[in-house]
């Protein structure tokens, strides 16, 4: 459970680290993944193939694994 | 390879052919220019030379018919009298000689009564050389006056040249006596050529039509070098150019037409020469020689090639221009605008919902940049809708704890909020990407 909002946890963190523009990385890998990323909250029941797709398309754009 | 890279690329190619055949068509033009200008030069040297030919003969014809009047000269002529007839005549040729060019001053023997069709006639006196005599010279022009006993003019070959002749019979008491003859070197002509229209001219004649022995003692005899095989059917016998070796023809004179051929550009030093030539006819109709022409045209051809170097140069500089100014304006009216749509979507998708879109133009791109925005508002309606989904059951409870407070009517305003906010100009939308507490 949590696993999609956990990814956006780290990916926040990981924005946070970089100083990246957060609307910009969001906006790359939601159109990669296929969904909004900002609106993953804790509640956000988790789907494998969500979660397949999420973490291809944040190594796509960033090039780091979540 | 992206549009812009394409179409800079189709532009690019674009002005590459383009230079490329303005290019052909101006060396075109410019090739054309100088062979009108070398055809031209070849016409006015023709000219020159007929018009020298035609005042040649006609002056020549009018000395032999005063000669055919002079009794004293006649009578010497009828007692076959070589020395009186020498005294009466040696004066009137150098007269000739120095004001006209008279090369020739013959006077020839009848043919023997009852001989008819002969090829030539046996020679009584040559002015220039009066010790040389009684030898019998086979040409179609004797042989015609001969036959026809009238005046006969034309081109024929002698033993080291080309000579425009004129003869008539010459009557003593209404007696045949002989034939006179006078004739003028063609190699006189060029000379005269030279000074009518600047350019240098070259006597070419056909070594089959002449004595190499002959030919060699004479340049011998001239101090000049011994030219017989610098070519190889022709000979160069006269020019007004000091170096030779541009005065050259290899090719056979047969395949020149009568009214010349132009042999093309040559460089001397610095000066640019067309080069030509025009064949000569014997009396007899036989081609016996040219005449080359030799023009300076070095300056038509430095204004045309000057013409079209910056010709192109300024049909590159044109085009370069216009294929930057064409990329300019793509770049802004296409690629800029795109890119900007882009850079919104993206914003968009990554939670900046009131990111909104203002067509910057009433086109295509300005429709599509419309279309774009209403697909904004949808998604942003349809977002508001999926939140409000979310949020219902926490509504819920919080109706149950607290009924006063979070009432249906204010539920309903809530979801009524969030409506009019997705269809609204300003966004204010509470679904906007917001901080989240991992």
């Amino acid at each position: 459970m949590a696993q999609l909002f956990d990814i956006r946890c780290k990916l926040d963190q990981f924005i946070a680290e970089r100083k990246l523009d957060k609307i910009t990385v969001y906006g790359d890998i939601g159109l990669k993944a296929g969904f909004l990323v900002s609106l993953l909250r804790g509640n956000t029941p988790d789907d494998e193939a969500k979660l397949l797709k999420f973490r291809k398309a944040a190594q796509e754009v960033l090039h780091m694994s979540f | 390879m992206s549009i812009k890279g394409k179409i800079i690329a189709v532009v690019a190619g674009s002005l590459l052919v383009g230079v490329a055949v303005i290019g052909y068509l101006f060396d075109r033009n410019y090739r054309l220019q100088v062979a009108r200008t070398s055809d031209e030069t070849l016409r006015a040297s023709r000219a020159a030379f007929e018009n020298l030919r035609k005042d040649s003969v006609d002056m020549m014809a009018a000395a032999v018919e005063a000669m055919a009047s002079n009794q004293e000269i006649n009578a010497a002529l009828a007692r076959r009298d070589r020395a009186q007839l020498l005294k009466a005549t040696s004066r009137l040729y150098l007269s000739y000689h120095e004001k006209y060019g008279i090369t020739h001053w013959f006077y020839w023997e009848p043919e023997p009564s009852g001989q008819t069709g002969a090829n030539g006639l046996v020679n009584f006196l040559r002015a220039a050389t009066p010790d040389k005599h009684g030898d019998m010279v086979e040409r179609v022009m004797l042989a015609r006056v001969a036959k026809t006993k009238t005046f006969a003019n034309g081109l024929e070959m002698g033993i080291t040249g080309l000579a425009f002749r004129v003869v008539a019979p010459v009557y003593w008491k209404g007696k045949l006596c002989g034939y006179f003859e006078i004739g003028k070197d063609i190699g006189n002509f060029l000379d005269s050529m030279k000074q009518q229209t600047g350019n240098e001219y070259g006597l070419l004649l056909q070594k089959s039509q002449m004595d190499k022995a002959k030919w060699r003692s004479s340049r011998a005899s001239w101090g000049k070098r011994d030219n017989w095989n610098d070519m190889n059917g022709l000979l160069l016998a006269k020019n007004t150019y000091s170096d030779e070796s541009i005065l050259t023809y290899g090719g056979s004179l047969d395949k020149v037409p009568e009214a010349g051929q132009e042999l093309g550009l040559v460089e001397h030093g610095a000066a640019v020469y067309s080069r030509g030539v025009f064949p000569l006819y014997s009396a007899g109709g036989v081609k016996v020689g040219a005449v080359f022409v030799l023009s300076d045209i070095t300056a038509v051809y430095q204004s045309a090639h000057q013409t079209m170097v910056r010709g192109l140069l300024a049909i590159v500089l044109l085009m370069a221009l216009t294929g930057i100014v064409m990329c300019v304006l793509f770049n802004r009216l296409i690629v800029a605008r795109l890119e900007r749509l882009i850079r919104v979507a993206k914003r968009v998708v990554g939670g900046e919902f009131n990111l909104q879109v203002v067509p910057s133009a009433n086109d295509e791109l300005g429709k599509f940049e419309e279309l774009f925005e209403q697909f904004r508002r949808v998604l942003v309606d349809l977002v508001g809708n999926i939140e409000d989904e979310a949020a219902a059951p926490v509504y819920r409870a919080r109706l149950r704890t607290r009924p006063r407070v979070f009432s249906a009517a204010r539920a309903r305003r809530v979801r009524e909020a969030g409506r009019e906010v997705s269809h609204g100009t300003t966004f204010r939308h509470p679904v906007q990407a917001g901080p989240v507490h991992c």
